[in-house]
């Protein structure tokens, strides 16, 4: 499902404050499988994430997600890939703070071409699964860090997306939260579902649906 | 199509989070074009009002020079001037200024038959009994100017002074349509004869002789041929003289866009503002939408819209207003500054003119360059990796 050979991300190339973010990294992610990668701050473990999900590009190897090698495609394809297979739940959730968390959910649908109806079924069908529904039209400034946290997981699979990213997603959340977040990434791998976390929280890699957990440091992976 | 229309959501969305900025924007925006238009506007008005003028004159004015000076010419010029090859008719004219004390303005006294095609043009208002006779002596038509300014109505005398101090009264038989004030606001109408006592222009001469010309084409040849004929003289062709009231019109109107620069110029100053960058949170903004499935060219057709959004309702706005403001309300203020080559400063109603050429200038100095400001810098942000924009590396 996913394969990542020899890649590296390089940021500020050439310059005083070059940072080799992941270094000659090499990983192979199987349908279905949940895979956490751990690692201190800084070890890179974002960045790997933003390569799998078509983010950004590798400085230099290849990447394959879903098939195909998204390391060299144009710009326009790339970003139709990820609409395609890829939700991304952020560390620091990336929500509009001043949209509806019904709009931030649908975010992902605008461009689509789906009709109105059909974004605000597949909208509420998300909302109801995680229990946000009285939330719908409240801003997401106005909504906890974990209420926040939820809408990131609804708008993530609000595409119904193949390869489910997650970075740091318990790191507002407090243990209660974390748990349940856990329990909802389970069921979305019971869907079938690919999922890569990165995490550096024991509550995570710990928990009994990760199949694997990978170790980065500095910007290298250690061990898979 | 459910993608435009899904963008186009998202657009107004967007409008509304940002609603007071982008109201205000829109005021700003909608002063600009306000100022510009209503100079246009007026200028556009006023130059049409004095070509309509214009078109009432002979197609040739002949004067005569003494040293640089112009003297009443010899009314014998008319019928030597006549012998030229294609001229239809040559019309003597008495006309002068005459200073009023008692309202401290001057009125141009012009002695001439109101029944002529060219009083005609000027839509003449007169009693029933007067409307098919010739300009009698003893009666006077007059500019609406001159009756508000002497508090007359039809059928009542004015009084004037002839230069021997001998004062003279004459019936108010008529006066001029609202729509040719421009012209007419200060006009004294009287008989020819009224007119040279109260003038003090001798027998056998004339102020000045107005030629009529068959041929429009040959208006230049036949003025050229005067010249030729007559010496001394000074020679007016009517397209001159439009040209020269455009001329004078377009020159004061420059004048009053130059002093509206600096708000073009502070306009400029926020577009390049614009264009020259996003603020932090408009990039990340703009990070999510392409971290979330977002394609650069949904970014940009959000943008275009969001700036078409704001711009054109503005410049449309802006148009509206100063086509009130010229049109229905008479342009106060501004008015004043364009017009006022007669000393009774006219209130001519304006009939509305739209030069669509300046508009489209108007509208390419303004909206063009504000949805260029705004999609110039979503594009620089869009087109980079989004973890760059979101991540602010």
């Amino acid at each position: 499902m996913i394969r990542v050979v020899n890649a590296s991300k390089i940021y500020n190339k050439g310059q005083p404050n070059q940072v080799n973010a992941v270094v000659e990294a090499n990983l192979h992610v199987r349908h279905g499988e949940m895979v956490v990668i751990r690692g201190p701050s800084g070890s890179g473990k974002t960045s790997l994430l933003i390569l799998i999900g078509c983010i950004a590009r590798p400085s230099a190897g290849e990447i394959q997600v879903a098939g195909k090698t998204i390391s060299r495609l144009p710009e326009r394809f790339m970003t139709l890939h990820r609409r395609e297979h890829i939700g991304i739940i952020f560390q620091q959730f990336n929500l509009i703070q001043d949209l509806t968390v019904e709009q931030n959910i649908a975010l992902p649908l605008f461009p689509l071409g789906i009709s109105r109806g059909a974004m605000a079924e597949r909208t509420r069908q998300l909302l109801s699964r995680l229990r946000m529904e009285a939330r719908s039209s409240f801003l997401v400034k106005q909504l906890s860090g974990g209420e926040q946290q939820r809408v990131a997981i609804a708008r993530a699979l609000v595409n119904n997306p193949d390869i489910l990213l997650a970075d740091e997603p318990t790191a507002h959340l407090d243990t209660g939260l974390s748990k349940d977040l856990m329990e909802t990434m389970e069921v979305i791998k019971k869907e079938g579902r690919t999922i890569v976390i990165a995490s550096h929280d024991p509550l995570v890699f710990n928990h009994r649906s990760v199949d694997r957990t990978i170790e980065m440091k500095d910007g290298r992976i250690l061990e898979g | 199509m459910n993608r435009y229309l899904n963008l186009l959501d998202f657009t107004i969305h967007s409008f509304l989070r940002r609603k007071w900025k982008n109201l205000f924007l829109m005021l700003l925006f909608g002063y600009l074009v306000f100022l510009f238009s209503s100079v246009l506007f007026l200028t556009g008005a006023i130059k049409q009002e004095a070509q309509r003028g214009v078109m009432g004159l002979p197609d040739v004015t002949v004067q005569k020079l003494t040293a640089g000076r112009q003297v009443p010419a010899p009314a014998t010029y008319a019928e030597r001037i006549s012998e030229i090859f294609g001229i239809e008719r040559v019309d003597t004219r008495i006309w002068g200024y005459y200073f009023d004390i008692s309202t401290q303005a001057n009125y141009t006294i012009i002695g001439y038959d109101p029944q002529k095609d060219a009083w005609k043009d000027l839509g003449l208002i007169t009693s029933p009994a007067e409307k098919e006779t010739p300009l009698e002596n003893g009666k006077a038509i007059l500019g609406e100017g001159i009756m508000r300014a002497r508090h007359l109505r039809l059928g009542q005398k004015i009084g004037l002074y002839t230069p021997s101090f001998s004062g003279r009264s004459f019936k108010v038989i008529g006066t001029f349509k609202g729509s040719t004030n421009l012209l007419t606001y200060d006009v004294i109408l009287l008989s020819e004869e009224d007119a040279r006592e109260v003038l003090g222009v001798e027998q056998g001469l004339v102020t000045d002789l107005g030629v009529y010309v068959y041929n429009k084409n040959e208006v230049t040849t036949v003025a050229k041929k005067i010249t030729e004929l007559l010496p001394g003289i000074r020679v007016v062709i009517k397209s001159q003289l439009g040209r020269t009231y455009d001329t004078v019109y377009s020159w004061k109107s420059g004048f009053i866009l130059i002093t509206l620069v600096g708000c073009l110029l502070a306009f400029a100053m926020m577009v390049w503002e614009k264009a020259s960058g996003l603020s932090a949170e408009e990039k990340r903004e703009i990070g999510i939408l392409k971290a979330t499935g977002w394609d650069t060219s949904d970014i940009l057709i959000m943008k275009f819209w969001e700036s078409l959004g704001i711009s054109l309702p503005s410049f449309l706005l802006g148009i509206t207003a100063s086509y009130v403001y010229v049109f229905f309300l008479g342009a106060p203020l501004l008015k004043s500054m364009i017009t006022g080559w007669s000393i009774l400063y006219p209130p001519f109603e304006f009939t509305p003119v739209m030069n669509l050429d300046e508009l489209m200038v108007l509208l390419f100095l303004t909206v063009i360059p504000y949805i260029i400001s705004t999609i110039i810098p979503s594009w620089k942000a869009a087109i980079i990796d989004p973890d760059t924009v979101i991540r602010g590396i």
